[in-house]
């Protein structure tokens, strides 16, 4: 296999923010030194609560927003050093998928309008050959081609969420950052859409950036994990090695607040104490440690590198 | 409180006379339509079921089941063009329908209270905290004002707030998502209600919130003996702090068992669907989910037979045209399908 896109030292720091807890006059360290890389064809699922930089990681890897420091190769290319005109190259091979199908289609225009963008900006398709195509996509996606007429207050919020996927594939991109593709979404409806991406993956052979903060869905469809905690990576494993053989306590804490499909666990397993805001973590130690059940004082001093733990198995702990 | 017992399924089939306590809340074929321009929306469409004393009730459904107006039916707070058509609410004895809605008043946050998804809109944006627990307080018992601020500070210390007597006076905007979230429980807690009911009251917080909060339900029942009536779509959570669930679809229940039930035995085709659709965490990955095929029927123009026939694997010629009644299958189960009915007969 080889890497399609490779991510290096990456790091946003936002100014001063609007929200009291974190008016400290500092800056917030949205995404803090992140490194990992995505093979061909997998798909890579970032996993954090909110606020722990998953997002703007996603946005980072597509150049929506400018990095603080550090790289993101794609193909082998500097993605954050592209012209405007590379950049313009860059999107029809790096596509998004947004959490809120309600927000993220424009209401007053038609679904052929909303779908011809991406033939019309990168001039791929025209005329009979361009609703031909349009209408085999909407195929795809398990919608009728008679939907190229309706607007899209006329589809419920799976159906969208299958426009928004559609409109991504238009320009047939090889990546895709698919962020909370499911969470606006019914369980059984979560279920469709996430068969249906799986599908188009086969069919399509893109590669996918996954990010949720449902651990349930990460785990399901992806097959490296990442696990962000303010900013951080804090470990990053197979699959297999992510559920049984997690290593941070913070990775262990998440696969044991998520609940389980049996009777009566909760309150019988240790819930993390604390909350992320409660403290912020001290300067130059591990972002963990304010909540941290296995943190020393060392932990409090020392930044924990991101180190090899095994076959494809980072962590950043002390104690890993 | 225990959960209801798990007998074996041959023993005591007719589930009769056992002696049981007055049901606290009761409610008996509830109808509640929404009158509109394009139609008559039967959101609640002949519910029926009970909350003992104590028991935790999981009330679980997509959206658009009708799980939320249920709840609004409860408190009598249905918005217009709403309204209950049928049916009869029981609670604590009285019948909630034909109170006055002072009397409603008594009960709602006295009584019954109610625990919301969204804490930030329940909350008040101007006024501290302490002082709309300590409201409660002042709104249904004799409490001196004083009194009832030293209520609200114990109850928010209760709730698991850090030095409660100083973020009494704090506004909600400086507290996070789970923290305003324990203030809208110590609020519903302030009268010891005998129930509490809880839409959705994790939706939104991240996971490792969403176990301390529901850890702090299960500590109030075991407290303060409060049943609670869990409202949710996740069925993870609902599987895991309620007693008994009760599954709906649109606009009636569909399946209703003590919760191991549930899990291991479900009986109807759309519980079943739902527990397969969520994805697996551990164990040998699928590569596919088992996801139910089409969307929930539009309200209003509900199918003529078993709503549920549209998307129903097992869907027969009679289940298009008549309506499945709610069979009972084992000790405090039901399950709303004409499968079941079969397999007894």
């Amino acid at each position: 296999m080889t890497t399609l896109v490779e991510i290096k030292n990456l790091t946003k720091h936002f100014a001063a923010s609007r929200l009291w807890i974190l008016r400290t006059g500092q800056v917030t360290k949205a995404v803090d030194d992140v490194s990992f890389s995505i093979q061909e064809g997998e798909t890579f699922g970032l996993v954090g609560e909110s606020g722990c930089g998953k997002t703007t990681t996603g946005r980072l890897v597509l150049r929506l927003i400018e990095p603080t420091s550090g790289k993101v190769f794609f193909e082998g290319q500097e993605v954050t050093a592209l012209s405007p005109s590379e950049i313009h190259e860059y999107r029809k091979k790096a596509q998004i998928i947004f959490q809120n199908p309600f927000s993220s289609l424009n209401p007053r225009r038609s679904i052929e309008d909303i779908l011809s963008d991406g033939y019309e900006i990168y001039d791929l398709a025209k005329g009979t050959e361009r609703q031909d195509r349009m209408a085999a996509l909407l195929e795809k996606v398990g919608l009728g081609a008679d939907a190229l007429g309706r607007y899209p207050h006329q589809f419920s919020g799976g159906q969208r969420q299958r426009i928004v996927i559609a409109r991504a594939l238009t320009v047939d991109p090889r990546f895709i950052v698919a962020d909370e593709p499911t969470s606006a979404l019914d369980v059984s409806i979560q279920a469709q859409v996430l068969n249906l991406l799986r599908e188009l993956q086969r069919d399509f052979r893109f590669t996918m950036l996954l990010i949720s903060h449902d651990l349930r869905v990460i785990y399901h469809m992806s097959d490296h994990i990442g696990v962000m905690y303010l900013g951080r990576l804090v470990e990053l494993a197979e699959k297999r090695d992510f559920y049984s053989r997690p290593l941070h306590p913070y990775t262990q804490a998440l696969i044991s607040s998520a609940p389980a499909m049996e009777p009566g666990q909760m309150g019988k397993k240790a819930s993390l104490k604390g909350e992320v805001w409660n403290r912020m973590p001290p300067p130059g130690g591990c972002v963990f440690y304010p909540r941290c059940p296995i943190a020393t004082a060392a932990c409090e001093t020392t930044l924990p590198p991101f180190e090899a733990k095994g076959k494809n198995h980072w962590v950043a702990c002390l104690h890993a | 409180m225990d959960p209801l017992p798990l007998t074996s399924h041959d023993a005591d089939k007719k589930h009769p006379t056992e002696e049981r306590i007055e049901p606290l809340l009761q409610v008996k074929n509830l109808h509640a339509y929404f009158f509109m321009e394009t139609g008559v929306l039967k959101a609640v469409d002949g519910v029926s079921f009970e909350v003992q004393p104590g028991e935790i009730v999981g009330l679980a459904g997509e959206s658009g089941c009708g799980k939320s107006v249920t709840m609004k039916c409860l408190l009598r707070l249905l918005p217009h063009p709403g309204r209950i058509v049928e049916g009869e609410i029981r609670f604590d004895g009285q019948d909630l329908l034909s109170l006055s809605p002072g009397e409603m008043r008594q009960v709602r946050g006295k009584h019954m209270s109610i625990v919301l998804q969204d804490a930030m809109g329940a909350l008040n944006p101007v006024i501290t905290v302490g002082e709309q627990v300590a409201d409660v307080r002042l709104a249904h018992t004799t409490d001196s004002r004083k009194g009832a601020w030293e209520k609200a500070i114990e109850l928010l210390g209760n709730m698991g707030i850090p030095s409660a007597e100083e973020r009494a006076q704090y506004y909600a905007h400086e507290f996070s998502g789970g923290m305003q979230q324990r203030v809208v429980i110590a609020a519903a807690l302030a009268c010891s209600p005998a129930l509490i009911i809880a839409d959705e009251p994790t939706t939104g917080l991240d996971v490792t919130i969403q176990s301390q909060i529901l850890s702090l339900l299960l500590e109030t029942r075991e407290q303060m003996g409060s049943a609670i009536l869990y409202i949710s779509h996740d069925l993870a959570t609902v599987v895991n702090i309620c007693d008994r669930i009760i599954i709906m679809y649109a606009g009636e229940i569909v399946e209703s068992a003590p919760t191991r039930e549930i899990i291991t035995d479900p009986q109807h085709p759309y519980t079943q669907a739902l527990i397969d659709s969520i994805p697996p965490l551990g164990g040998i990955p699928r590569e596919f989910l088992r996801a139910i095929p089409g969307f929930p029927p539009n309200p209003v123009d509900l199918p003529p037979g078993c709503h549920f026939a549209p998307r129903c694997p097992h869907a027969q010629e009679k289940c298009l045209t008549r309506r499945p009644g709610l069979v009972n299958c084992g000790p405090g189960h039901y399950a709303r399908c004409f499968l079941y009915e079969e397999k007894t007969n």
